[in-house]
């Protein structure tokens, strides 16, 4: 498996929220601010890619009776240290996401890569299937973000442009009124209509690819 | 990768230790990284406290009372620290308490101003894990947000629902209640002070 084909995997056919369908709750949780967004998938890529090193690491001594037992002190383990980072550096992020990153210890996109993926391959590949997934995770929690936030309060990029006192706060930029925007969209409600829409969308450009290829083959088998 | 099954007990022993060990490394890890992170951590939430000070009551000192002196009213011991709050010359201005009670979804921190003759001059809260749009609102610190409608309340603290005169949140009576009863409290045991 070469760079490039993981690459396109972790953003696109193999997305883990849009195709695998995994860490959907987070996805639907907190992407109520670009803040918050980018914030949570920068956290999730660092803590992915550490836990697929070390998992790849010691793949060969883990016993396989107690492997989940071992996946799970390792990504509690980084899960920890990024939260008392985030807390001492990135306070604002820490009570942004509140509880939200404690919880990113049973995010299955984790755990499922783990599991799925450095439980087999050697290191170099477990690295960039973490940082790839991990992007994949980061540009959907992206989209959401300007989708949720555009739609449902008028602004872009509220806690990352335009910061009143620092970082993390103040609107972004305000594209139309707050009374125009449908406010139904920044409450979970709105979080699992996005989030469909966006996996619907996923699959038909898959489904639509995949014809493409189809059709290519069977013409270079009738020409 | 996968252990052929071995005889019982030693075989769990071996699993064990294993765990044990794994367990061991990251428990050294954690505890160097919280020795890095211990010091800034607390230099920020002493900077939220001194500004949650500021907010509700601003004063040039404020001195800690001994917790004997209001323990009978702080008997689910909610409060955990009681100033008084004093001005250049060490008259008393006021009291302002840190307290630590029961919300909707957890413990919220918050803390409360009282003048010299007991009214709430204004709550903070440093935390919570209330409900965003509904119990959050109480931690709301723009001009006209919820936690306005407590400055000016006197001894006899209750929403409107139960006789007072304090708006309870919309949506968010729980949390509104907790707030209120809070502020009652402090507002007993500086009472109680004499």
């Amino acid at each position: 498996m070469n760079i490039k084909q993981q690459f396109k995997e972790g953003l696109v056919t193999n997305n883990p929220v849009l195709v695998q369908l995994l860490g959907m709750c987070a996805t639907m949780a907190i992407t109520t601010s670009l803040f918050n967004g980018v914030g949570m998938g920068f956290s999730v890529l660092i803590i992915l890619t550490c836990c697929n090193v070390v998992i790849s690491l010691i793949r060969k001594i883990i016993p396989n009776d107690i492997r989940l037992a071992i996946f799970v002190l390792v990504i509690a383990g980084f899960v920890t240290i990024v939260d008392l980072l985030l807390k001492a550096y990135i306070p604002a992020l820490s009570e942004s996401l509140g509880v939200f990153i404690p919880l990113i210890v049973v995010n299955c996109i984790i755990i499922g890569r783990a599991e799925a993926f450095c439980q087999k391959n050697p290191v170099g590949a477990s690295f960039f299937d973490g940082i790839f997934q991990g992007l994949g995770y980061t540009c959907v929690l992206i989209c959401m973000c300007v989708i949720r936030e555009f739609l449902g309060k008028g602004t872009f990029g509220s806690g990352l442009i335009n910061t009143v006192a620092g970082v993390g706060t103040g609107e972004g930029v305000r594209i139309f009124p707050a009374e125009y925007g449908a406010l139904v969209l920044t409450l979970p409600i709105g979080g699992f209509i996005t989030l469909g829409c966006l996996i619907a969308l996923m699959q038909y450009v898959l489904k639509r690819s995949e014809k493409k290829k189809e059709a290519a083959e069977k013409e270079a088998i009738e020409a | 990768m996968a252990n052929t099954k071995q005889g019982g007990a030693g075989n769990i022993i071996k699993l064990a230790l294993v765990l044990l060990a794994v367990a061991a490394v990251i428990a050294l890890v954690l505890g160097f990284v919280n020795s890095i992170t211990e010091g800034p951590i607390k230099a920020y939430n002493d900077n939220k406290t001194r500004t949650a000070y500021a907010n509700v009551l601003e004063a040039d000192a404020y001195e800690e009372v001994d917790p004997a002196a209001y323990a009978a009213a702080n008997g689910e011991n909610t409060i955990t620290l009681l100033s008084e709050a004093k001005d250049g010359s060490g008259d008393v201005i006021g009291y302002v308490a840190e307290t630590e009670f029961s919300g909707a979804q957890g413990m919220i921190t918050m803390v409360i101003g009282l003048d010299a003759d007991k009214v709430c001059t204004g709550i903070y809260v440093t935390e919570h894990s209330e409900t965003s749009g509904l119990g959050a609102k109480a931690a709301e610190t723009s001009a006209g947000a919820w936690r306005d409608n407590l400055v000016g309340q006197a001894d006899g603290l209750a929403l409107k629902k139960n006789g007072g005169t304090v708006e309870a949140i919309s949506g968010a009576t729980i949390t509104s209640t907790a707030v209120v009863k809070e502020v009652q409290t402090v507002i007993n045991a500086v009472n109680e002070l004499g």
